[in-house]
């Protein structure tokens, strides 16, 4: 009898231990291309343009085999910086070497502004660089809350 | 005994239990791996636009310290290579001879509204644009381009940031250097050159960050260093060097850096290419007014700004000068200018 009041209070265990640690597994509520336009509408930039897979490569070292999926995307309307990327790693491990990328970038940037623009440098050292799960998403922007909650309402 | 064993195993059980549920587990791709239309190369309907945009921005001053340039009055170091300018006139394949050196009313009325594709871009396949803030927008130029025309200025490279100069390529790459990213990696431009295996560097200037701390006699010697160690890495690259745009009016009146030494510096780079058989294109005369570059033409005029960056408009000149000098350099007909303007200071 107590043998089986133990294995049923383990079993229990069990099954409350899964559901408590189980972590639900980031989703986009959009298509990527939507959440591109959204993305775009919420930059301080009026107009932008994406990096095709060779300026990703040639500019970030990021090779089209680490994502799914994904957009960079810079404004070009005047002098300021202001670049959005966003990917669906391929893997954990990608996902990893796309942060660091993404950070390279970001860093990168705040040297070359430093001592060049106040306004840039500002934008630089306040970029974010995020990963939610497989997930991972640079802001650089002045609009840096409003595209990150472009984002991150559609990363549910 | 029977349940001592029988408690010790449960609680290994349990401890596994909890451990074993707290791992995650990796995705093992539920998302549309397959789908083109969610890559960065294609470019969603709503963010590309050729629509004129002259907002200016509100960027910081040009980089500029009081310390005095060297004295010397050296000009830069000659090389024996032979000129590669052919003056045969072997004009069928253009419509138009091109008037070089440009005559700055061929190109009033280019604009980035009407500024088509042609077929002359893939003259730029293989090459490299090198510089500072002012190719930085260049490139985010044609990257915008790209987006409607994929063949847009060929396949060109770009090596270009903020703050770069000859001389701050000669530093060493550290976490604070200034040297452009190549894949992801600071690279020198002799590097990025020789890692791109790109057959023409077109190699702006830079005197923005670089004449008003050394002059413009230190600053060609800095650029013909920089395009040694381009050619010894890489030998059979072909150098074009771009002239070096000016400030507007507004801006024109700092101690050291002004269209003065602009100016000085791009007829020294027009010697040394001269001297040395490269090409030597002047994209920055179509853009001046009344010996500044116009207002229309800087994005950043207003105070607080640099009074030296570019407006699309005058990118799509640029482009229109450059596709000149590509359909030139097919009919053998290039020639360099036989010399610079000469402006001054406030």
């Amino acid at each position: 009898m107590m043998k089986r009041c133990i294995s049923v209070l383990l079993l229990l265990t069990l099954i409350l231990t899964l559901c408590a640690c189980a972590e639900k597994e980031k989703a986009l509520a959009v298509s990527v291309g939507e959440l591109s336009d959204q993305v775009a509408d919420a930059m301080a930039s009026a107009q932008t343009a994406e990096y095709d897979e060779t300026m990703l490569l040639d500019e970030l070292g990021i090779q089209s085999s680490m994502f799914t999926e994904g957009f960079y995307k810079i404004g070009t309307s005047d002098a300021s910086v202001e670049e959005v990327a966003f990917f669906k790693a391929a893997d954990e491990s990608s996902a990893q070497q796309i942060r660091q990328k993404l950070e390279t970038r970001k860093s990168a940037t705040e040297a070359t502004q430093k001592d060049y623009n106040a306004d840039n440098y500002a934008v630089a050292t306040a970029a974010t660089v995020e990963t939610e799960g497989l997930y991972v998403y640079m802001v650089m922007s002045a609009n840096r809350d409003a595209v990150t909650k472009a984002i991150e309402d559609n990363l549910k | 005994m029977k349940n001592k064993v029988f408690y010790i195993v449960m609680s290994i059980v349990l401890v596994l239990c909890i451990l074993g549920a707290c791992v995650t587990t990796p995705d093992d791709g539920t998302s549309d791996m397959s789908s083109a239309a969610s890559r960065p190369a294609e470019s969603s309907a709503g963010s590309e636009s050729l629509a004129q945009s002259e907002a200016p921005a509100e960027s910081g001053e040009p980089s500029e310290n009081s310390s005095a340039p060297s004295e010397e009055s050296s000009t830069p170091p000659a090389e024996s290579s032979a000129p590669s300018d052919e003056s045969s006139d072997t004009s069928s394949d253009v419509s138009q001879q091109p008037v070089i050196p440009p005559d700055p009313s061929e190109y009033s009325d280019v604009t980035d509204a009407n500024l088509g594709s042609d077929a002359i871009d893939s003259y730029f396949n293989d090459s490299v644009f090198v510089g500072n803030s002012i190719m930085l927008h260049y490139k985010n130029y044609v990257t915008r381009r790209r987006g409607s025309d994929s063949g847009f200025l060929g396949n060109a490279k770009f090596h270009a940031s903020a703050s770069f100069s000859c001389y701050n390529n000669m530093q060493p790459i550290t976490d604070s250097s200034t040297h452009p990213l190549y894949q992801g990696e600071k690279m020198k431009i002799e590097d990025a050159v020789a890692a791109m295996g790109a057959k023409t560097v077109y190699f702006s200037g830079m005197a923005l960050n670089e004449v008003g701390i050394f002059g413009a006699e230190e600053s060609a010697r800095n650029l013909a260093t920089v395009v040694d160690a381009i050619k010894a890495k890489s030998p059979d690259v072909k150098i074009v060097i771009l002239a070096n745009t000016y400030m507007v009016k507004n801006f024109n009146s700092y101690q050291k850096l002004h269209n003065g030494s602009i100016s000085e510096y791009n007829n020294l780079l027009l010697d040394y290419c001269n001297e040395n058989g490269y090409d030597f294109v002047d994209i920055t005369t179509p853009l001046v007014a009344s010996g500044c570059l116009a207002d229309k033409f800087c994005t950043d005029n207003a105070e607080g700004g640099s009074g030296c960056h570019l407006t699309n408009d005058a990118y799509a000149i640029w482009t229109a000068v450059l596709r000149d000098y590509a359909k030139a350099e097919q009919a053998g007909t290039y020639v360099n200018p036989d010399s610079m303007p000469v402006y001054s200071r406030n």
